[in-house]
């Protein structure tokens, strides 16, 4: 069930990719042509999706909708990744009290609700990709640090790595050709869960206008552009919504087939 | 456990300490002259003259770490400063929109608590079993929805079309449904899916076997035995999630129109009212640390012979 579910999330996330990428080949209209004659036309054969309250095609649109939020979402966790799995390396691996002194930091960024958190902070800053990036990664880097600490810890008691340190080698040697290689499992199942949710913030912050801003054709955006007429014209929330739906689905399916596969069963990791 | 407790206490001062320092620095960071806003009014611009002398009035020309504590000193004393956009005082503005956010998050709480754990209960019985693999599939997809977009689709659903649940204000319980179902929906499915491998992690102990060695009923055994050590770990996730609801509502409360804290900090953020946005992100901070130490105090006093392990200084 879960290696046919996985594979088919694979198949449609490349899907998903693919069409973000090609976004200007595939898509029939210029996602931001307001075609005034036929504004809500409703499906039609010029228009398959039908247009939004400003006659642009909304096709085209959903083809160009996720590329933003995706490279946002992707880029805001590895950065994530790197600061919080940096951290939780050196917190788990050195220990004593430089081990304190981070996790009371990251005890600190874990205790502030991460909405209300990324909400303040990406308000603070004002609208623009490179802010939003800055929002989540200071709102989330902290989950990473404390579950790769604790597997570093669990990793760190193996006695060969006892042994090595025995033997003279250096930290960073072992730190990069024995912690990290044997902790990269969680952290990849750790990255795929995290840019799920990453998604699911930034949609969220782009509908409450926080996020992604209009013009740009972006799934949440649309939603947010349709909040006075959906009520009439449900289609012009119904396929925005499911694409964020499916993509996000995908991620988190992805997740537990590679959970299975690297035979994880961490509950930490959700 | 007497040191345990003064390691406790220590971290949570910390924390506090931290997250007061992070709300303050929202405030320096912010963009605009403090001074400048708290004055601006619809239709009016104060003078330099005005500006300076409110700047000193709010002690802006202090160094920013005695700003920090004379900042802190007034929070202390329940002053969060005027709001830069109605001029009230934020205190104020949180007592009146706080029990607004509290009861979605009490009712999400409920519906979290109740659905999660039975969804969660029911799959650990049947592991592997279709219905497992249902609930699995359940779980996943409701983990996976925009909270916004479900909302939008709930009145759509049972607003528009069936005509059977209001679509916003802040009234009884009908008012509540759809906001608190769809900002319960995401911990929902969490709280199923650790419930379950809560319950399936005590299967493997030696009391289980020998209880259903016993043959005792299925009753007996799920809900008598298990239940009660399969639970504590869910209790330290509700704990949590009652802190992320408080600070999560933001979505809902816009798309219903509740007028929580959430919906205006939303609203903060467009207007510069940054003292609010300050106050709500401590405000819920706090709330979050106090309830997850009550929930870890709660668990000791359940079951004290559970190692005080997972802490923050294992």
């Amino acid at each position: 069930m879960n290696k046919i579910l996985g594979k088919l999330s694979i198949i449609v996330l490349i899907i998903i990719l693919l069409v973000s990428i090609f976004a200007n080949i595939i898509s029939p209209y210029d996602p931001n042509f307001q075609d005034k004659e036929n504004r809500l036309s409703g499906f039609t054969q010029e228009h398959k999706l039908g247009t939004d309250p400003l006659g642009r095609d909304m096709l085209s649109r959903v083809i160009y909708g996720g590329r933003s939020s995706i490279l946002i979402g992707v880029l805001a966790t590895l950065v994530s990744m790197t600061i919080g799995s940096g951290m939780g390396i050196i917190s788990g691996y050195f220990g004593g009290r430089l081990d304190k002194f981070i996790t009371s930091i990251t005890n600190i960024f874990q205790a502030l609700p991460q909405m209300a958190f990324t909400i303040a902070i990406a308000g603070v800053l004002g609208p623009g990709i490179k802010n939003l990036i800055l929002a989540l990664v200071i709102s989330s880097w902290a989950g990473f640090s404390r579950i790769v600490r604790a597997e570093v810890l669990k990793v760190k008691e193996e006695p060969y790595i006892e042994a090595m340190v025995y033997l003279g080698s250096s930290d960073l040697s072992i730190i990069l050709f024995h912690i990290i290689p044997n902790i990269m499992p969680n952290i990849i199942i750790l990255l795929t869960t995290r840019i799920g949710r990453s998604l699911l913030s930034i949609a969220a912050l782009s509908f409450l206008g926080l996020g992604v801003q209009p013009p740009n054709p972006d799934w949440s955006v649309m939603i947010n552009d349709a909040r006075l007429y959906y009520r009439s014209y449900p289609y012009l929330i119904v396929v925005p919504g499911f694409s964020i739906f499916i993509t996000i689905l995908s991620i988190n399916t992805l997740g537990d087939y590679l959970r299975d596969i690297f035979d994880i069963r961490s509950e930490e990791i959700i | 456990m007497k040191e345990y407790i003064i390691e406790k206490v220590k971290s949570i001062f910390i924390v506090l300490v931290g997250i007061s320092l992070l709300s303050f620095l929202l405030g320096v960071v912010s963009p605009g002259d403090p001074a400048e806003l708290s004055l601006s009014k619809y239709g009016y611009s104060p003078t330099p003259q005005e500006i300076e002398a409110r700047r000193v009035e709010m002690g802006l020309d202090k160094p920013i770490h005695i700003q920090y504590i004379n900042w802190v000193k007034n929070i202390l004393k329940g002053d969060f400063g005027k709001s830069f956009s109605t001029k009230e005082n934020v205190t104020d503005m949180i007592i009146r929109k706080a029990p607004v956010t509290f009861k979605l998050a009490m009712y999400s709480i409920v519906i979290t608590s109740v659905f999660g754990i039975s969804l969660g209960v029911i799959a650990g019985i049947n592991k592997n079993k279709p219905i497992d693999n249902l609930i699995k599939l359940i779980t996943n997809i409701l983990f996976s929805l925009p909270t916004f977009w479900l909302a939008l689709l709930f009145i759509l659903i049972f607003s528009e079309k069936l005509g059977i649940l209001p679509t916003s204000g802040d009234g009884g319980f009908k008012y509540m449904i759809m906001p608190a179902v769809s900002l319960s929906l995401i911990t929902m499915s969490t709280t199923a899916m650790v419930m379950r491998s809560s319950m399936i992690q005590e299967f493997g102990k030696q009391y289980y076997t020998f209880a259903k060695a016993k043959g005792i009923s299925k009753y007996d055994l799920y809900i008598k035995n298990v239940l009660p050590n399969a639970i504590l770990p869910v209790l330290t996730i509700l704990g949590n999630f009652f802190g992320s609801i408080l600070g999560g509502s933001a979505v809902v409360e816009t798309i219903f129109a509740l007028s929580g804290i959430g919906s205006y900090a939303v609203e903060s953020v467009f207007s510069k009212d940054f003292p609010y946005l300050q106050a709500y992100v401590l405000l819920t901070g706090l709330a979050f640390v106090l309830v997850t130490s009550l929930v870890d105090i709660l668990i000791i006093i359940i079951n004290p012979k559970i190692r005080l392990k997972g802490d923050i200084y294992e």
